[in-house]
């Protein structure tokens, strides 16, 4: 019997019980920010009460993707486009990924992912494409003078990995601090996700959720 | 005229690199804990932010996912829920200059940790944010028994904490409150730094 009652408070203490704690400071928009028109721009006090509604409602059940080796859908490709993001695709079927005998298969792949963004044990990536991509937003500034045109050395340039989509998965949503913000429940907002996963090493490389 | 005459066109943070504990790597639930440097107009429902996440692992065999991240929420808020977040690289254990500041060249705020882009907003703001801007500074943490970055003998500091102005010229902040306050586990402090401006530590305790 007491093997038992330590058993069940084990499982208790190592269950998450969800309540968002911050911890943050922030500057006085009415006092820091000069003669900036805050008599047509504040926010009715209703709002944050919103966002707060919105992360607790956030985390609904994820699907679970088949994990085919395919090719990314064009809506994917047209909506990271906008976040920087070009890809060409190497290997779209099973057969063109054998040839190229990398390291990690796409179900690896799809492990490093989920184990680096906290994802589900049942979530699965929809797709997995092996391509070389290109991150036009993510890279070092070379132009140091913010007054200049930014130009971004990519840390991904036109490399190959795995691309796995997910059509919904759990992503951290994190935002403001407001004061009236108590304990409000899971803090995560169902996005669509890709994630770009070295194939020969396993490292993670990257994701973007949207 | 431009819809921004405040002062605050950014913000910028040297953020002392903890890794938190989190309530559990392998309990089937997604867990994080963040620590970050924000622009945010005067609306709930924008931000841009940059830090670093540590978010644990649902698989015990594999180990934990701790990396940049960087936040924005798209212009279609608050009729949709919308938000976009990169999560790269690692952050090692050392100290990084974090920034999220409106680049005058372009009229996008850049979401930075030291020389490097983590993203970049993709739209002009200034079409849907209000004009008065400020910072935040913080850490957060999503379940009660995980940890926010720092403990009781190594502190997570915040410190050279700047807002950047329209030309991208830096200036320390001369106040700040806590925008949220502690608990019995989450603590902070908030003081005069040496080397100028202001510095805030956070921590947990007890783990």
């Amino acid at each position: 019997m007491k093997k038992s009652n330590r058993a069940t408070i084990a499982a208790i203490a190592v269950a998450c019980i969800a309540g968002l704690t911050t911890i943050s400071v922030a500057d006085a928009h009415s006092s820091e920010i000069g003669n900036a028109d805050l008599s047509t721009e504040t926010p009715a006090p209703s709002s944050s009460a919103n966002v707060d509604a919105e992360k607790s409602a956030s985390s609904t059940p994820v699907t679970q993707g088949k994990l085919e080796t395919t090719s990314v859908p064009d809506q994917v490709i047209e909506a990271v486009s906008d976040h920087g993001i070009s890809m060409t695709p190497v290997a779209t079927t099973d057969e063109q990924v054998a040839e190229l005998k990398v390291a990690i298969s796409a179900k690896a792949a799809d492990e490093v992912a989920r184990s680096n963004l906290g994802f589900p044990a049942d979530l699965v990536a929809d797709t997995a494409t092996l391509a070389t991509v290109t991150t036009a937003n993510y890279g070092t500034e070379l132009e140091a003078d913010p007054t200049k045109p930014s130009r971004i050395d990519p840390a991904i340039d036109k490399r190959l990995t795995w691309v796995l989509t997910y059509a919904s998965a759990p992503m951290p949503l994190l935002g403001k601090a407001a004061l009236e913000r108590t304990d409000d429940g899971p803090s995560t907002i169902d996005s669509q996700v890709l994630v770009l996963v070295d194939p020969s090493s396993g490292d993670f490389l990257y994701s973007i959720g949207y | 005229m431009s819809a921004y005459r405040g002062a605050v066109y950014g913000v910028q943070a040297n953020i002392e690199t903890n890794d938190p504990a989190l309530c559990s790597p392998s309990g089937g639930s997604p867990s994080f804990s963040t620590a970050w440097a924000m622009v945010t107009p005067d609306q709930p429902y924008h931000w841009a932010q940059s830090g670093y996440v540590d978010v644990g692992a649902v698989n015990s065999t594999f180990t934990h996912g701790f990396h940049y991240m960087s936040q924005y929420t798209q212009s279609c808020r608050p009729t949709c829920s919308g938000v976009t977040t990169v999560i790269t690289g690692s952050p090692g254990t050392t100290v990084h200059t974090y920034s999220s500041a409106l680049r005058p060249s372009d009229n996008r705020i850049h979401m930075t940790v030291g020389s490097t882009n983590l993203d970049t907003v993709n739209y002009d703001v200034r079409n849907y944010w209000a004009s008065a801007w400020g910072g935040q500074f913080g850490g957060e943490t999503m379940h009660t028994e995980s940890d926010v970055p720092g403990t009781s003998s190594d502190h997570t500091t915040f410190g050279h904490i700047y807002k950047v102005a329209s030309d991208g010229s830096l200036d320390f902040f001369s106040n700040l409150a806590f925008a949220e306050t502690g608990s019995t586990r989450y603590h902070h402090n908030l003081g005069n730094a040496d080397s100028g401006g202001l510095f805030v530590d956070i921590w947990t305790n007890p783990l």
